[in-house]
């Protein structure tokens, strides 16, 4: 289990996460949403060691500040939400993934594994500055599967990616939940943290609003307070609207 | 698979090309000598005949220093333009030109005497700059953008010291100004040792760096999280490429350009790893020096043009295409 105990995290003078505390359980998705500028990115961007914070933050009960930056890796994955176009095929970068186990030359099978869970297999051999948007995505989001971390941690993954990407980034994140890996996903779409996640936390301004299961935090009252807009439901849908 | 045999092609290719240019400036040169005359000289390693003297302690020296100030500069531009993510990086960004020059120029006009010591100088100018650079860039955070900014800032300080130098001390312009050109005319082996030891390590760290470099080019937040010291990959690879370019910088002068061009035409012929890059660039940028200097060299013959004056002629034109060749991308 990945538990955060009263995180705050500051850029130049100004406090952007307020004294969070959470507990990402194994096996389950968390969609992390709020408002833009709420932190959510800041906050996975702690978890991932990028940014400093004051508090901690522990991985099974050992601080993962303690870790070198291989054993991090081994644990926790990001997918950043800006990913570059760079100048290799979509294998050789993939297989980058692996850098933390030090077998990168070696990593073959993992690769195949990783190329066909993202069904991106037709594009191994293209460059990753020659294919679109919505495939380069997916292409870092093969990385993330090769690199087999516990944590698997989502900045917004499907920011660049259309309607059928974003369903198959999603689909994928929610079937590693079922073996075993523990998902920490940033999302604007409240409809898609409703229907893939498990739990949902919410930030506002720095500060957890809420954090637990989504039927509760799909109470009218609490979409209305944290993000402005209504629920109503047709034929078994949920909507929303402002 | 496709690009293994391309590159492999091409890699022979590089090497018989250099190969070529290599006996090529053995063989021409002011003193003219017939192919009988040339191969004997060859045979003449005791250096008994002028041809043998000429080939071994004139030809050869400039040769070998062309190949290693060639490698040197093409690798430091090499890794340089993968570290800050800009393909407009040249070993300058590290403050090695400006870094030796200023160090070569105060040390004429405050120490004449130690004329001897220049290229110990240059070397330690220069790399005593980048040391200044990755201080303060760490001090406030070594993005790519702060290695850029702060290199281009101490850049632009050096350049206006050695103006003031000269604008007080005038008579130290004409040594200068030979150093600031760029020329292998003076080269001997006894300059060649601690370069050619500085560049063969540079390779070798570079190799091993070279996956860790591709990682880097991912951006820093995705390189962090697979597990790379940003920080710290940075600058060991800045101290790399300011050793190479240093190495050079210290015999050859400011020999420029190479660090720019040599990685732009390497990515003609081969794919953009780290691993191939940095060697492939080495090769490149002893290809380009090789031909500066033969043509300095045969061109004006017996008169002699600095290797620096070609590769400054070549390197404008080089811009203006890499302009063109850019804008027709972008509209294509």
């Amino acid at each position: 289990m990945l538990e955060i105990k009263n995180l705050s995290a500051f850029y130049g003078g100004r406090k952007v996460l307020d004294n969070i505390s959470l507990a990402f359980e194994k096996g389950s998705f968390h969609a992390v949403i709020g408002k833009n500028g709420s932190g959510k990115s800041t906050l996975v961007n702690c978890i991932a060691g990028i940014n400093k914070y004051v508090g901690s933050i522990t991985y099974d009960g050992s601080d993962v500040s303690s870790f070198s930056f291989a054993e991090r890796a081994k644990r926790i994955s990001l997918l950043s939400q800006h990913v570059s176009p760079v100048p290799f095929t979509v294998r050789e970068m993939v297989s980058f993934g692996r850098n933390p186990y030090g077998d990168i030359k070696k990593s073959g099978g993992t690769v195949d594994d990783a190329l066909e869970m993202a069904n991106i297999m037709h594009l191994s051999d293209k460059r990753v500055d020659k294919i679109s948007g919505g495939e380069r995505q997916l292409a870092y989001f093969a990385m993330n599967l090769c690199q087999d971390a516990d944590i698997m941690i989502f900045d917004e993954p499907t920011a660049n990616a259309d309607i059928d990407f974003e369903a198959k980034i999603l689909s994928c994140a929610k079937q590693m939940c079922h073996s075993g890996k523990t998902v920490i996903c940033v999302m604007h779409n409240l409809s898609q943290a409703v229907k893939f996640a498990d739990r949902i936390a919410i930030l506002d301004n720095g500060k957890c609003v809420f954090f637990g299961s989504k039927e509760t935090c799909l109470e009218k009252e609490m979409i209305e307070n944290n993000f402005g807009v209504r629920r109503f439901d047709s034929d078994g849908e949920i909507f929303f609207s402002v | 698979m496709e690009s293994s045999r391309r590159n492999l092609k091409n890699t022979i290719l590089c090497g018989i090309v250099l190969l070529v240019l290599c006996l090529l400036s053995l063989r021409l040169g002011s003193a003219k000598m017939t192919w009988q005359e040339f191969f004997r000289a060859l045979s003449d390693t005791n250096k008994q005949t002028p041809f043998g003297v000429i080939l071994y302690s004139v030809r050869l020296p400039r040769i070998a220093g062309a190949i290693i100030s060639g490698a040197g500069l093409g690798m430091s531009g090499a890794i340089l333009q993968t570290i800050v993510g800009n393909k407009m990086a040249s070993p300058n960004l590290v403050g090695v030109n400006s870094g030796a020059g200023f160090a070569v120029i105060v040390s004429l006009s405050l120490f004449p005497s130690l004329f001897a010591f220049t290229p110990f100088f240059a070397m330690v100018g220069a790399f005593v700059a980048t040391l200044f650079i990755i201080g303060l860039s760490k001090k406030i955070g070594m993005t790519r953008n702060t290695v850029i900014l702060v290199g281009l800032a101490l850049s632009s300080i050096l350049s206006a010291g050695i103006s003031l130098v000269t604008l007080l001390d005038s008579d130290i312009l004409v040594s200068y100004n030979a150093f600031s050109i760029g020329s292998l005319s003076s080269v001997s082996f006894d300059d060649l040792y601690i370069p050619f030891f500085m560049v063969v390590l540079s390779l070798i760290t570079g190799l091993i760096m070279a996956d860790k470099l591709d990682i880097l080019t991912l951006g820093d937040s995705t390189a962090h999280s697979l597990g790379i010291n940003v920080n710290r990959t940075r600058m060991i690879c800045m101290l790399v490429a300011s050793a190479c370019a240093s190495a050079a910088v210290s015999f050859a002068g400011l020999l420029g350009f190479v660090g720019l061009m040599a990685p732009h035409i390497a990515r003609f012929f081969f794919d953009e790893r780290a691993k191939h890059m940095i060697p492939s660039s080495a090769v490149i940028g002893a290809v380009l020096v090789v031909i500066s200097d033969l043509m300095g060299r045969t061109l004006f013959s017996p008169s002699e043009l600095p290797a620096g004056i070609f590769l400054a002629l070549s390197g404008a034109p080089f811009f203006l295409l890499l302009l063109i060749a850019g804008r027709r991308n972008h509209n294509a």
